[in-house]
This record gives C-alpha cells, sequence and structure tokens, in this order.
C-alpha cells in the first residue's frame, strides 16, 4: 500500500497520541481499602523541650508501589492540613515494620510560594477534609497564628525597620496596643512549631505511582510535652594539684532545646544512696506530672527527698551557647558558687563524687559518677605560642567582604601522610606530606632527614618548593620493612627558633606499605593526642559559646560572621481587614558591661515607633507614682513586695536614661535615620566577637588560652563609640577595598590594555605580520563553494550561553560570514541551542544581509532555535544537514560530547567543514573530521583576521606580545625553582 | 542611539563587573548579586522568543507543505503535549510530563549519546592512519596510551603503561596549558575588545 504523505502525517500523529495516553492506560484499577495506612499513631519525641511529636504507620506492600505518604496535620480531626511527605524507592520499599514522620522544629507554614487559596486534597473519602498545604490566604492562615501554633516570620530586617505599617488595637481591657504591620511578601517565609500540651490530630494518605491518592488513615492524636533532657554523657573531672584549680569536661547534648544549663555538682560518696533516692523521686516526679496533664484528678506527688549534693559550677545554655569545659578554683579550702561557700579540703577530693547535669526546665538530667583525677599544670597540654607575645592572634580577614576574623595559632607544622615504593626493588620510597601554616609565618623551605631503624642517616631533602612530596633512595639492600624517623625542620620568616617536628614511618602488615605513625611530636612533646577548641561570644553573649574544633595540626581558622540583615520575629496577630501581620515592634540593643554597670548580654529595648519608646518611659515613670502611692496604702506584708517593684522600674528607667545609644538616638530628629542607627548599633553588638581557645585530650586536661587582646588595638571609628572594646578584644570584620591576591592579575590587565593600545597605534602605521592561517584563509572559498553548488550554508555558533567568550567569538564570525553569504546570495542557516543567543544571531544575519546591500535575500528564519536539550538539538542538526544537504557547514564556539556526531555527519554529506573551538577536549575529534579547524585561541583571532582593520590587529598582536612576557615568566620561573630560587613563582598567588 | 545605548550599557557595567573582580567589598558584591539576580529574569523573556522562533519555523513549513513539513507537525505536537501536560499535572514523579521525559526523551538523547561510540571508532579510523611522518607519531602515541589503559599493556611490558603516563602527563599536558595560556589571553582580548566597543559584531554589526 502506498501511503502519501498527508497518511504518513496522520500516521505520525495518531502513534503520538497513543505514546502520550500510556502512562495512564498502563495502570490499572486497585481497590482503595487495600491502600488504606493501617496501624498509626502519634508519640511525644522523648526528651525534647515539648514541641515535637512523632507520627509513626505501617508501610504498605512493595507490591502497591507507592510513591510516596502524605502526612496531614490538624488540630481536629475533622480539618487536616498537609505537612509533608515520606518519598518511597518503588525498586526498595521501606525496610522495616514502621515508616517515621518527626513532626518537629520549625517546619514551613507560609510563604510566597504558597497556594493563594485553600485548596482541597486530591482523591475520594469520607466526610473528613483533608487541605493541601496552608495557602497565603490570611482569613486561613490567620486564626492558626499563636492559636494552634507558634509562628515564627524570617525577613529582611529593613522591612522591619523601615518598611512596618504603624498598626493600634484596643485591648480587651480598652488600652491601646501598637504593633508593627507586615504583608505576606515582606516576610521570607513563616515557620511553625507546634505549642506544648496542645492536642493534634495527624493522617496519612499513600500515592502509588500513577498519582491515585488513596483514602487517608483514621486519625490519630498526640500531645507533645515537656520532656526532662537527655542524660550527658561522662563527666571528665581533673584536679590541677598545683593551681588548685579543678577542670570539667563534658559532651554536648544531641538535643540542645530543653537543656536551660550545664552544671556540676559535687556529692560525698557517703551520700550515693541517698542521691539516688532524690533522683528516683524527681524521676517520679516527671512522670506524676505528665499525668496530672492527662488527668486532673491525679494528686501532685510531695518531695521526700532533699538532692544531698552541691552545686559547684553552672553556665547558662541555650542553643546558641554551647559550652564543654568548665573550672572551679578551690581558695583556701573553700569552693565558692552562687553566694554559698563550701569546704572542700583538695586533699580529700577523693571522698566526693562528681556530678554533672543538663539543667532542665523543672528536672535536671545527671550523668554517672565521676572520680576524681589529678595532675599538674607541668602536665597539661603545652601551647605552642605563636609569637613571644602571645599564644594566638585574631585579625580581620583581607580581602573579603567584612564576614570574617581568622584566627592564627601555633606554628607551621608538617605531618607525612602516606608513602609508595616506586620502584620494584622496594628502593626509591615516594613520601607525601602536607604542611600547615598561618598568616604568620611564610615557609621557606623544609628539611627532611631521614633515619633509618638504626638511627643512621639515610637521606637529608631540602623542600625549596613544596610540592607536598619527597623521594628517598634507600641504600643499597637496605630492609624495605624497616621502620624509618624523619626529623623535620622548616625554615620560616619570621624565624621559629628552636622546632623540630618527628614523625616514624612504620610497616603495616595488612597495607604492605609504610605507613605514618598517629604520633606526632614537636620539640620531643607529642601532639597527636591534643584538640584546639575556639570559644567565642559577641555583645549579646553573656558565656562564650564554642565555635569549632580542630585537630593537632590546624593552624588557622576563618570564622564566618555573616552580615546580619534578617529579623525573626513571632507573629501572633493578624490584621484581616489591612491585611497585615502584626509583630512585636518593641526591639533590644546591646551594650558592652561597664560604666552604666549594664551587665554583658543583657539586653535594654526600644521601639521602632518613636511615639512608643517615648510613651514607655512615660508608663514607667507612671506605674513608679502609682505604686509608691500604693505601698503606702496597703497592708504591711505586702508593701515590701510592692517597693521591690517600684526599685525595678526605677533601675529600668535608669538604665533606659542613662543608656547613651537611647541618648544618641533620642537627638536624631528623622525617624529613618533613628532607626538606620539603631539598627547599625545592633549589628556591631551582634558582629563584634571576642575568642578565647582550649587546648585539650577530651579527658578534662586542658589548657585554657586567655581572651585575646590586641596589644595595639584601638578603635578610632565613632561607630563604634558605644563599644569600647572593638579593636582591641572584640574583632568586628571589616569590608575591603581590594583584593591583593589578584594584584598579579590586575597588572598583567593592566599591561594587556597598554600592549593593545601601543600595537593599535602601530598598526594604523604600519603593516602587522599575522601568521596565516589556514582555517579562517579557507572561509572565503568555503563560501564560494556553497554558492557554486547552490545550497545553504549551516553556521552553528556552539551549545554554550551568551556568556561564555567562545560564543560571542563564534558570533563575531557569525556576522563576516553571513555578510559574504548574502553578498554571494547564499542561504545561510544558523541553528541555535540558547534562546538568548536566538536574537542576537538572528540580528547579526539581519545586520549582515543589509550591509551587504541585500536587505530583500534576508530571511528571518535563518537563525532558528532548536531545543534546550543537548543531543535532541544534535538530531535537528544532522537532520538539517541531510535535508538541506548543506554544502559547507561551521562550528564555532563552545562544543561538547556532540561535536563528533555532528561533525562525522557533515563529513558523511560531503559538505566542506570549519571548526573553531577552545574545548581542549573536543579539538581532536574537529581536528579528525573537519577540513579546517581554528585551535583555541585561532578562534578568538578569527574576527580580527577577517577584519584587518588596526583596532581588531592592534588586539591580536597585544595579545602575542603578551603571550611572549607569561613564556619568559615560565622558563624564568623554572630556571629559578631548579636554582632553589622561589621569590619568583612565589611572588604569584597559588589561586 | 539604537547602537550608543547598548554599547553604553556593556561598557559601563563591563568595566564595573571587571572592578568587581577586584573589590571584595559588601557594596561591589550586594551591587554584583543584585544584578545577577536581574539577569535571571530576562532568562523567562528569552524561551518566548525561542518558542516563537520554533512556531514561526516550522508553521511556515507546515503551511507552505514544505518537503517533510509533517516532521514539523510532530515537533510542535510533541512541544504542545509536554508543556500541557507538565502544566496539567505537574512535573512530580508519576505526572504523565515526567513519564514523557522518561520513556521518550531520555531513550532518544541516549540513542544519540551512544552513536557517539561509533563515530568514535570512525573518527578514530580517519586519524589513525599513518599517511605521514606527524600521523605516524600520533598513531604509536595514541597506541601506547591504549595499551597502557588496559591490563594487557602491563602484561606486556611494564613500560607501556609507564610510558602512556608519562604522554598524558608531559607532552599531552604541556600542549593542552599551551592552549589553555592561548585561550584564556584570546578570551581577555575579546573581553577588552566588547569592553572598549571595538568588536560590536554581537550587536549586529561591527
Amino acid at each position: 500500500m502506498k501511503v502519501n504523505l498527508n497518511q504518513k502525517g496522520i500516521l505520525v500523529v495518531l502513534t503520538l497520541i497513543i505514546a502520550f495516553s500510556l502512562p495512564y492506560l498502563s495502570f490499572a484499577k486497585a481497590n482503595p481499602a487495600d491502600y488504606i495506612v493501617q496501624n498509626l499513631k502519634v508519640s511525644d519525641v522523648p526528651e525534647d523541650g515539648g514541641g515535637g511529636l512523632i507520627v509513626s504507620w505501617a508501610p504498605l506492600p512493595k507490591e502497591r508501589r507507592i510513591i510516596e505518604y502524605r502526612v496531614y496535620r490538624g488540630v481536629n480531626a475533622d480539618t487536616l492540613f498537609y505537612i509533608g511527605k515520606i518519598d518511597v524507592n518503588l525498586k526498595t520499599g521501606i525496610a522495616g515494620d514502621s515508616v517515621f514522620f518527626y513532626d518537629s522544629g520549625w517546619l514551613g507554614f507560609v510563604d510566597l510560594e504558597s497556594p493563594a487559596r485553600l485548596k482541597e486534597e486530591k482523591g475520594k473519602r469520607s466526610d473528613r477534609t483533608l487541605y493541601r498545604e496552608f495557602p497565603r490566604d490570611m482569613r486561613v492562615n490567620g486564626p492558626e497564628l499563636n492559636e494552634n501554633y507558634v509562628v515564627l516570620g524570617i525577613g529582611q530586617e529593613k522591612e522591619y525597620f523601615h518598611h512596618a505599617e504603624k498598626v493600634e488595637r484596643e485591648t480587651d481591657e480598652g488600652e491601646s496596643e501598637v504593633y508593627s504591620g507586615l504583608r505576606l511578601n515582606q516576610f521570607d517565609a513563616m515557620y511553625k512549631q507546634l505549642h506544648a500540651d496542645k492536642e493534634y490530630f495527624y493522617t496519612v494518605v499513600a500515592v502509588d505511582e500513577a498519582r491515585h491518592y488513596y483514602p487517608e488513615a483514621e486519625p490519630a492524636s498526640g500531645i507533645p510535652r515537656e520532656n526532662s533532657p537527655e542524660k550527658p554523657k561522662d563527666l571528665m573531672a581533673v584536679f590541677v594539684e598545683d593551681a588548685n584549680r579543678l577542670q570539667f569536661e563534658w559532651k554536648l547534648p544531641v538535643e540542645p532545646d530543653p537543656v536551660n544549663g550545664y552544671t556540676v555538682w559535687m556529692l560525698a560518696k557517703e551520700d550515693e544512696a541517698d542521691f539516688e533516692l532524690y533522683k528516683a523521686e524527681q524521676k517520679l516526679k516527671e512522670k506524676n506530672k505528665l499525668a496530672r496533664l492527662e488527668d486532673s484528678e491525679i494528686a501532685e506527688m510531695e518531695t521526700v527527698y532533699q538532692n544531698p549534693a552541691f552545686q559547684i559550677f553552672g553556665a547558662e545554655s541555650s542553643v546558641y551557647t554551647d559550652l564543654i569545659h568548665g573550672s572551679v578554683d578551690i581558695i583556701d579550702g573553700v569552693i565558692s558558687y552562687n553566694g554559698n561557700d563550701y569546704s572542700v579540703a583538695p586533699a580529700d577530693l577523693e571522698d566526693y563524687d562528681f556530678i554533672f547535669a543538663f539543667e532542665g526546665r523543672e528536672f535536671n538530667s545527671w550523668s554517672n559518677y565521676a572520680e576524681i583525677s589529678r595532675t599538674t599544670s607541668a602536665d597539661l597540654p603545652f601551647v605552642q605560642p605563636i609569637n613571644e607575645n602571645t599564644v594566638f592572634i585574631v585579625t580581620d580577614r583581607i580581602e573579603d567582604k567584612g564576614d570574617y576574623n581568622t584566627i592564627s595559632w601555633g606554628k607551621p607544622i608538617v605531618t607525612l601522610t602516606n608513602t609508595t615504593y616506586t620502584n620494584e626493588k622496594r628502593s626509591k620510597l615516594l613520601i607525601n606530606y602536607e604542611y600547615v601554616t598561618n598568616k604568620e609565618y611564610k615557609v621557606k623551605k623544609i628539611l627532611f632527614k631521614i633515619y633509618d631503624e638504626a638511627g643512621s642517616l639515610i637521606k637529608e631533602i631540602n623542600e625549596y618548593y613544596q610540592d607536598n612530596q619527597i623521594t628517598v633512595k634507600l641504600p643499597e639492600g637496605a630492609d624495605p620493612h624497616q621502620s624509618l624517623r624523619v626529623e623535620i625542620t622548616l625554615t620560616c620568616k619570621p624565624d621559629l627558633g628552636d622546632y623540630v617536628i618527628l614523625q616514624d614511618l612504620k610497616f603495616n602488615d595488612f597495607t604492605r606499605a609504610l605507613a605514618p605513625t598517629k604520633e606526632l611530636y614537636i620539640n620531643g612533646i607529642d601532639v597527636s593526642q591534643y584538640n584546639y577548641y575556639i570559644y567565642k561570644r559577641n555583645y549579646t553573649d553573656k558565656v562564650f559559646r564554642l565555635s569549632k574544633k580542630f585537630g593537632p595540626t590546624q593552624r588557622e581558622y576563618n570564622d564566618n560572621i555573616s552580615h546580619t540583615n534578617n529579623f525573626s520575629l513571632l507573629v501572633g496577630e493578624y490584621d484581616l481587614e489591612k491585611n497585615l501581620y502584626l509583630v512585636n515592634p518593641s526591639f533590644s540593643l546591646y551594650r558592652e558591661e561597664g560604666e552604666t554597670e549594664v551587665q554583658r548580654g543583657s539586653m535594654i529595648s526600644t521601639n521602632i515607633w518613636r511615639s512608643e519608646a517615648d510613651k514607655q518611659i512615660t508608663d514607667i515613670q507612671q506605674n513608679i507614682e502609682k505604686y509608691t502611692i500604693m505601698a503606702d496604702t496597703i497592708a504591711v506584708e505586702d508593701k515590701e513586695n510592692v517597693l521591690n517593684y517600684v526599685e525595678q522600674l526605677k533601675s529600668q528607667l535608669a538604665a533606659i536614661e542613662s543608656d547613651p545609644i537611647l541618648a544618641q538616638a533620642a537627638q536624631i530628629t528623622d525617624d529613618k535615620k533613628r532607626l538606620t542607627f539603631l539598627r547599625n548599633q545592633r549589628n556591631i553588638a551582634k558582629r563584634a566577637f571576642e575568642y578565647r581557645m582550649v587546648l585539650t585530650d577530651d579527658k578534662g586536661h586542658f589548657t585554657s588560652m586567655d581572651i585575646y587582646v590586641n596589644p595595639e588595638g584601638t578603635n578610632e571609628d565613632e561607630r563604634y563609640a558605644f563599644f569600647g572594646g572593638v579593636g582591641t578584644n572584640h574583632f568586628y570584620p571589616r569590608s575591603n577595598w581590594f583584593k591583593w591576591n589578584m594584584f598579579p592579575a590586575l597588572l598583567a590587565t593592566l599591561l594587556f590594555g597598554g600592549l593593545v593600545f601601543v600595537m593599535i597605534k602601530k598598526a594604523r602605521t604600519t603593516d602587522l605580520y599575522i601568521r596565516p592561517i589556514a582555517g579562517i584563509q579557507e572561509i572565503d572559498n568555503a563560501i564560494g563553494r556553497a554558492t557554486e553548488m547552490g545550497r545553504p550554508i549551516l553556521f552553528v555558533p556552539g551549545l554554550s550561553s551568551i556568556g561564555d567568550v567562545a560564543t560571542l567569538a563564534g558570533l563575531s564570525i557569525l556576522g563576516r560570514v553571513a555578510k559574504k553569504a548574502a553578498e554571494y546570495d547564499t542561504k545561510i542557516l544558523c541553528p541555535v541551542r540558547d534562546y538568548i543567543v536566538l536574537p542576537i544571531a538572528q540580528e547579526i544575519i539581519k545586520e549582515a544581509h543589509y550591509e551587504a546591500g541585500r536587505p530583500d535575500s534576508y530571511d528571518k528564519n535563518s537563525a532558528f532555535f532548536i531545543t534546550t536539550a543537548q543531543f535532541a538539538f544534535v538530531a535537528g542538526v544532522n537532520g538539517i544537514m541531510l535535508r538541506e544537504k548543506t554544502a559547507t557547514n561551521f562550528y564555532m564556539g563552545m562544543f561538547w560530547a556532540e561535536a563528533l556526531i555532528m561533525t562525522e555527519t557533515g563529513s558523511g554529506t560531503g559538505a566542506i567543514q570549519i571548526a573553531g573551538t577552545d574545548a581542549v577536549t573536543q579539538i581532536p575529534f574537529f581536528i579528525t573530521t573537519c577540513d579546517y579547524t581554528l585551535i583555541g585561541e585561532e578562534l578568538y583571532a578569527a574576527s580580527a583576521y577577517l577584519a584587518r582593520e588596526p583596532l581588531m590587529l592592534g588586539t591580536l598582536k597585544g595579545q602575542d606580545y603578551l603571550k611572549l612576557i607569561i613564556t619568559i615568566f615560565i622558563i624564568a620561573g623554572t630556571l629559578l625553582s631548579t636554582l632553589h630560587l622561589t621569590f619568583l613563582i612565589n611572588a604569584f598567588p597559588d589561586k | 542611539m539604537k547602537r550608543q545605548i547598548p554599547l553604553i550599557i556593556v561598557i559601563g557595567l563591563g568595566f564595573l563587573f571587571v572592578a568587581h573582580t577586584f573589590i571584595p567589598s559588601k557594596t561591589s558584591v550586594d551591587f554584583y548579586d543584585w544584578w545577577v539576580s536581574w539577569s535571571k529574569a530576562i532568562s523567562p523573556f528569552a524561551v518566548v522568543l525561542g518558542i516563537l522562533s520554533l512556531f514561526m519555523v516550522h508553521g511556515t513549513k507546515i503551511q507552505r507543505k514544505a518537503p517533510n513539513w509533517q516532521y514539523s507537525v510532530v515537533t510542535l505536537l510533541a512541544l504542545v503535549v509536554t508543556a500541557f501536560s507538565g502544566f496539567a499535572w505537574g512535573t512530580n514523579e508519576g505526572t504523565p510530563f515526567l513519564w514523557l521525559f522518561a520513556n521518550v526523551q531520555m531513550p532518544m538523547s541516549a540513542t544519540m549519546f551512544s552513536l557517539l561510540a561509533f563515530y568514535i571508532a570512525s573518527a578514530a579510523y580517519k586519524a589513525f592512519r599513518a599517511k605521514s611522518p606527524q600521523a605516524t607519531v600520533l598513531l604509536l602515541a595514541a597506541f601506547i596510551v591504549m595499551m597502557g589503559q588496559v591490563p594487557i599493556g602491563a602484561a606486556i611490558s611494564k613500560w607501556i603503561p609507564e610510558t602512556a603516563q608519562w604522554i598524558l602527563n608531559v607532552p599531552n599536558l604541556a600542549a593542552k596549558r599551551g592552549i589553555a595560556t592561548g585561550v584564556g589571553l584570546g578570551m581577555t582580548a575579546t573581553s577588552l575588545k566588547i569592553l572598549l566597543g571595538i568588536e560590536r559584531t554581537y550587536l549586529g554589526s561591527d
């Protein structure tokens, strides 16, 4: 049967319709009841702060081909919202009897990507309503705020400070309350957390691979409860005898939320039994508390036992204040803590147990008993000072946008990492090493001395250029299994003094090679067991928080202090009429401790609205007056409480009135400037850090280094006027204006620019010689050939985007080729892969036709888009070559794996092919299959070569001269390095 | 003005971005990020241009009943159906869009890619014919490198893998670095030409 073209088209269309329907036809009908999730349970997350529930259910059999379980939550069983899903791998299914979904922490609530309106979930179900995510619609999400969830809004700080709307509302008591109103688009996102002690309902819907939503499971409910913290891991307790100091080291909790503080307690061993009774009673009391929450008729348990242990150390904890080291001094046989004195003779410390506790909001969690271990200061980890003045230094990292402080410590260190015998005789040993330094020291050379097992020197190697490997030739007949000792000394600027590193190489039976030992000796001390801990705090922190832990071979750390541009505030109210979410307009300020006795970390609050800030002062004054009068009229037993409250108000007022930041802010008349000033002061308080370090063996033997104080630190900048420590002990990262490691690049760019200008000038008067490039010379002939044959020209400007310089170079050549083609009245086809390149290619071809005086022959479809998919594009281009029988093919630009497929097809059609690319991996393919190839830089030179204008030729010539200079530098660097003169190569940055 | 305004934008912003390379300050970084976020907004508009181009080229072919116009019907139909399935049912797992992607586009792309193996064999045959002294050197080098990659090479002589590695690490790497240096300079030169307004072909004229 002969099929004509129209019938062929209909057949293709029918085939496509069937193909597109296959996804739906291929899935068989299933019984929905078999897909309902079973055994749905909701339980409280143990040892958390009361904001988490665990939803669990039995997974459906793998044969059901479930691809996801969708979880829904609500405050009643009839209305549930989608909150998240568990994806299932179709091939493996779910291993285990249960699937768990943790609904804890801050999960997404609403943002700009949330659906605009409330939408019901797909699938058929009972009279219960399942909805998709919370929508942006305030009528739906507004009532959930505060009532059902704790909602946190996060957004740009400038929105909160400068673009909020003042909203006044009247409370039930008839008082006016002021809020800051923000629209949803002024938040980056809102997150929600569960309320403790509130009941939540959950259900789960199974979805199969055909996206069928099956009926939901019968909802189950749970109530998140606040628990006591997890049990701490063992405490390390050490007594430093000569310093009369107790040192403690502990581990951080996995779940920090319920932990209020880190505490250390002492317990006389004879009281252990009483303490166990106390602990047991506390556990029962916690259970009793939870039971009472479930059933109000259960009576509160009476306290019988008192804690026989006494607290000797305590530090406040929060999510942001991690601490794992603490110390307590015993002065004249007395330990003082929190106003209490405990007599403890150092000689009797063994009579006590030491217990660490995570302090919960109501109940503590206790570690096992720890025995004291004794040591002396001499046996504590030795801290290698960075110089004669200090053990570590803190500086602003140069060449950044002001978001890093650099902490440097110790002296440069070299460690052996691996060894390999490089010959069969096992007489040549390649040793890999690493060296680490910091900004204080520049390593000039490293001397390796290798000793054999008998202690005889085998080889001395001076590494002038540190390439992280040395090769050692063992003496004839030497045992390749013998241990070797490597002694390393460094020549640095400034001089290191006596500083010798030792590391051994021992034969490993398993790997059958010499392996570096873990032990690493610096001046005879094994440093491999010690770790460095960096602590830091800003003006908002009361205690230092752990920032980072490093091994013994680290010497520098760049501490990221990001620019604080975000706010995070609780969102509890909303104004439906104005479509605003309401947040507290009051915000905190922090200052250094000092003159005004404002304690570190304590804060003083003010308000976004000036009138409210003033009202706050008036309210305090009125309350002082009111309660002072009240104190004279009430009963004597209540008088003391009222007077105490008055005193509190007075000190609060004094703090506000004496605060210099608020005083200065009050003088600024412009509201916007006032808020900008306050915002900046807040940022300084948050971003200026002081640092201390601890070197420890992680077993309580640690040496604590003092807070780093810059001896030359002064701060003349008036921005930090209220923070005297900035520049001396607090380090505020500054934004820098020049990347000095880019200086050679800048110099080379300027040199290049200069050379180009000189050469352009020369090209205007002299005929500059340009090396003939066959590929470019043949372009005219190739176009002529297409003209003679009456066939089109194909021009592919690469597959890359317009941001790629190779594409720009390709488009430049397209302009020349299109102009010539227009002159010869030859059709040009330019398929493009990037849709931004498309209009540019169209414009270039159009202009080329106009310039050639042939606007009539311009076809707007000469340049056309095929697809962005790499191999689909190739298929399209190959099809064009075969159908249109192009006589000449140009490939100019960036190409990847598709290059060969295109050019080989073109070669098969008999077209003359000219290619040009800077893709090193594709050049061989082009050379093999094309008639002419522009290699690398020739692609960029082509435009200048074709134009033959002084401007273009001058640039080309300048490029050649710069290449000559680079070659001279490469040769000079190689020669000088060979002569151990490394100043030239060190003058260039590594990257 | 049609040429001058784009040229002023290119030159002005071009120099600003060159300066950004050397200036790490927050102002410079924020300015750069701000511009980058704007440049992302161009893409959706350009997509429209690409799709319009597809419709124009293939629409004209169908209208004129040009040779093989049926392929143009398939192209446009595939475009419409795929886009529709994405808009109607989303792009998640299990949707028709993803089904089409996994069962139509991926196998076809893989088919095209797999052709590369045959083309490489054909290209290798052309390249490795000892027609000239240079081609003979190429042939020998290719033979050693290929033998060095397979166990039989090491079995014949331990020098084969070592020589293969030497060829890759020394002459091959030297040539690659030479090309890379030239490419680097060429890119800088082209960028400089564009920044100084010497090269204006990308604007549609020289």
